[in-house]
């Protein structure tokens, strides 16, 4: 005969599976179907097992892209995924004639420099050049130009060696097809002039190219772009441009909680310009 | 006498039986309700999770809710409250088992970006419109980004480069003042509008306790009170530095910056500046009573409660509770620090400084898991709207985070000011190197050592400390960047665009430009770190 302790652990045994049968029959229902999501969209869900599941048992070459950069996300990391998507990568690279060969060769590049362990920048850099030079206009090799600068600026070199590899980037611009590119890719060589050297006349005509695109930046990024252009131009002594980066911002972004100091910037400008008026 | 035991024990055993399934009857008829609501066709459900347990904040949110639910019939909201100790523990359970709300607040600190990245999903493609609730108001057609105070900064992930959050909460700190023992001891109820004069006052309750043989301190002070001034004191006199030393001229300077301009060669310890920051929260510290940093945080409002501290400084989430516990008239006023012309510590000071730093925070992040995304901005859309933000102001008694937005009486001394210049930042807000300070400070308080010997002592851990907590920032950043150069990719694909390809120039935006910066950013730290001083 149960015992009243056995009669509840009955009960609620069976209320447990009772319930757990109720969930699951009912989320079931409300989901939508698995077939509806794409391996590309798993995989933007950060569902990488699945993504990859999903890219293996698919076919061609944007099936062999997909399942090699999944590789590279899937947790815990292992050299064996990494190689695997090395070999992949490499195989869909050295595919001339496919389409997905540029974003294979930008991937390869991306592998080299931040999932091999130890990290190979210096065969990174060589896939971006290689990538730039194989595929002019392509928007891998587009995105490629602004990766190279940060690799490749962001190195303890001499000065006179800096500005060569500053000059080979430059070099690369006209070869940008997409506007956005050529905006990021400047904004990346500005923010190297400052970062690497305080270099405010070498940063200052790439933050100018940059914002008088016209292409849209993120709110939180124009912000800085255009205080760090009105900054640059302040402290070269350009004021009339410096007060025109500082009356954008101000009447781009009227409620910024930056506004009183800038203002109160703008005040000191206008005063200086006076003066030298004056 | 046995058998009349033997009974009671059988009652005991019984009762204790009918109250365990008393319990689960209630809590299997919440769990099923719960099951039977998210079923239910006619009915949307919003859920959100917070630990704001403050009697006004929930009343405020059911208010709300309830407004809410009256606009839109076929939606339900509902708060879940969690108590702040379990608070992280309970939402990875409920992120990671699949049975998140669809709304949860999160802090800075709550879950590090890679658990941000892989639950929650950005709401910047919102926040450009305008608020439909804020329609016949002043604020109509106006972004809803730009109704915020802070344009929503304090919504924005800075790991990974965009705005996940909507938050309805800000708070400011304040130094807190007994009103009648101000006039008792000065004869006017004028607070201080500076160093130079908070240190006058401060002198003068001294005398006061002095001549009067009253046990009665300036300011209170406890581990979780004092930094709050000492660190504004400090940071004070880094306003010039904060402009010489920071060469992407980025307002205000980030913990982050000032550390890499450290490994630049761009300050040091020796520098008038930080010793001067140091040797102000010295002498701020005399105000205190002694041993003041082993003291808590209940210690230093006893202080104040029973009128044995003029001052204490705390934030604007202590104000309820504190007028509800003292029997004197209250007043507040900001934090002192130095004029430039104070003769010793003026040098690194611009101007009084600005709270344009001021940020919301705990933001209300929506969960990819959530079944009714759209709904569920509509509801933060609704929340945060010049209306409902003016309700919950008044009901919660906290501060109001939309433009034109009027606080409560009692809270009109904490509204933000945006006037003057940015402080710059205070060695606390990094693990190791605040680890290192509170190792440290019994020298630099203690009236029997000078400034030096804290420096000598301080010095000889900085460095690692400091390389420590750079270096940590750089691997999370860097696993953050990893992870999301998958991701843009599949954020493309997944529409059938590339990354900088025809008809991607928004998500590419959005996207890549901010992984840019975030590569540029690690290896510039991984550059300093390696490179020898």
């Amino acid at each position: 005969m149960l015992r009243p302790p056995s009669l509840l652990r009955a009960a609620l045994l069976a209320w447990a599976i009772g319930h757990s049968f109720f969930v699951i029959s009912h989320s079931h229902a409300a989901e939508p179907p698995a077939s509806a999501a794409s391996a590309w969209d798993l995989l933007s869900r950060l569902q990488t097992a699945e993504a990859l599941r999903a890219f293996e048992s698919g076919e061609g070459d944007e099936a062999r892209l997909g399942e090699a950069v999944a590789l590279l996300n899937l947790q815990p990391k292992t050299q064996a995924n990494v190689a695997r998507a090395e070999q992949l990568l490499s195989a869909l690279a050295a595919r001339a004639g496919s389409p997905q060969a540029p974003a294979a060769r930008y991937h390869l590049a991306r592998l080299l420099q931040l999932h091999a362990t130890p990290a190979r920048p210096a065969e990174a850099g060589t896939a971006y050049r290689e990538l730039i030079s194989a595929y002019p206009g392509n928007p891998y090799a587009d995105a490629a130009v602004a990766k190279l600068a940060i690799l490749v600026l962001h190195q303890d070199v001499p000065r006179a060696d800096w500005d060569v590899r500053f000059a080979e980037l430059v070099a690369f611009l006209p070869e940008v097809a997409s506007p956005e590119a050529l905006r990021d890719a400047r904004l990346v060589l500005a923010g190297a002039a400052l970062r690497m050297h305080a270099d405010h006349a070498l940063a200052l005509p790439f933050f100018i190219a940059a914002l008088e695109s016209g292409v849209p930046l993120r709110v939180n990024r124009h912000k800085l772009v255009l205080l760090q252009a009105a900054e640059s131009a302040r402290i070269l002594g350009d004021i009339p441009r410096a007060l025109g980066f500082y009356e954008t911002y101000v009447a781009t972004y009227p409620y910024d909680v930056r506004g009183h100091e800038i203002r109160q910037g703008l005040a000191n400008l206008r005063t200086r310009a006076s003066a030298a008026a004056r | 006498m046995k058998s009349s035991e033997s009974r009671f024990g059988t009652y005991l055993n019984g009762f204790g039986l009918l109250l365990l399934a008393l319990c689960f009857g209630v809590a299997a008829w919440r769990v099923m309700g719960r099951t039977v609501a998210d079923t239910d066709p006619e009915k949307i459900t919003i859920r959100f999770a917070h630990w704001q347990l403050e009697g006004g904040v929930r009343d405020a949110f059911d208010a709300i809710a309830r407004d809410y639910e009256a606009l839109h019939p076929n939606v339900r909201i509902e708060q879940l409250l969690i108590p702040e100790r379990y608070y992280t523990n309970w939402i990875t359970t409920q992120l990671i088992g699949g049975t998140a709300p669809d709304l949860i607040q999160l802090g800075t600190a709550t879950l590090d970006a890679a658990r941000v990245a892989r639950f929650f999903t950005p709401v910047s493609h919102a926040i450009s419109d305008p608020n439909p609730y804020n329609a016949g108001t002043d604020l109509e057609g106006r972004p809803w980004r730009d109704t915020f105070i802070d344009g929503m900064e304090g919504s924005y992930n800075i790991d990974l480069f965009d705005t996940y959050s909507v938050s309805p909460f800000t708070t400011t700190v304040r130094v807190y003042i007994n009103l009648p023992l101000l006039r008792l001891i000065t004869g006017s109820t004028d607070t201080p509008r500076n160093y130079e004069e908070f240190v006058a006052l401060s002198e003068k309750v001294q005398e006061f306790a002095a001549r009067t043989g009253r046990n009665l301190q300036p300011l209170a002070g406890s581990r979780y009170n004092s930094p709050l001034l000492l660190d504004t004191l400090f940071g004070s006199q880094l306003q010039r530095l904060s402009r010489d030393a920071n060469p992407l001229q980025d307002f205000p300077w980030s913990p982050e910056a000032f550390r890499l301009a450290y490994l630049e060669g761009r300050w040091n310890l020796d520098n008038p500046e930080i010793r001067n920051g140091f040797a102000l929260m010295r002498d701020a510290s005399r105000f205190m009573p002694r041993g003041f940093a082993q003291l808590e945080r209940n210690d230093a409002m006893f202080y104040f409660v029973q009128q044995r501290a003029l001052m204490l400084m705390t934030g604007s989430w202590d104000v309820t509770s504190i007028r509800q516990q003292v029997p004197f008239e209250l007043g507040v006023f900001r934090a002192p620090i130095p004029t430039p012309q104070h003769p010793e510590f003026g040098a690194g000071v611009i101007d009084r400084h600005s709270e344009g730093d001021l940020r919301t925070y705990g933001g209300l992040h929506l969960t990819r898991l959530s079944k009714h995304p759209d709904i569920a901005i509509d509801f933060l859309r609704f929340l945060t709207s010049k209306s409902a933000n003016q309700k919950f102001t008044r009901v919660s008694g906290w501060l109001p985070v939309i433009h034109g937005v009027e606080p409560a009486d009692f809270m009109r001394g904490f509204m933000p000011d945006f006037d003057g210049v940015f402080n710059g930042p205070a060695f606390t807000f990094a693990p190791d190197l605040q680890r290192l300070f509170v190792n440290q400070q019994h020298i630099l308080f203690s009236p029997n050592t000078t400034l030096d010997e804290f420096l000598a002592a301080y010095s000889a851990g900085f460095e690692s400390a400091l390389r420590a907590d750079t270096t940590r920032t750089a691997n999370n950043r860097a696993r953050t960047l990893t992870r999301n150069d998958i991701t843009v990719e599949a954020l493309h694909r997944r529409q059938g665009l590339a990354p900088y390809g025809p008809g991607s120039a928004e998500l590419t935006a959005d996207l890549v430009e901010a992984q840019n910066d975030l590569e540029a950013r690690i290896l510039h730290a991984r550059l300093l770190l390696a490179r020898p001083r």
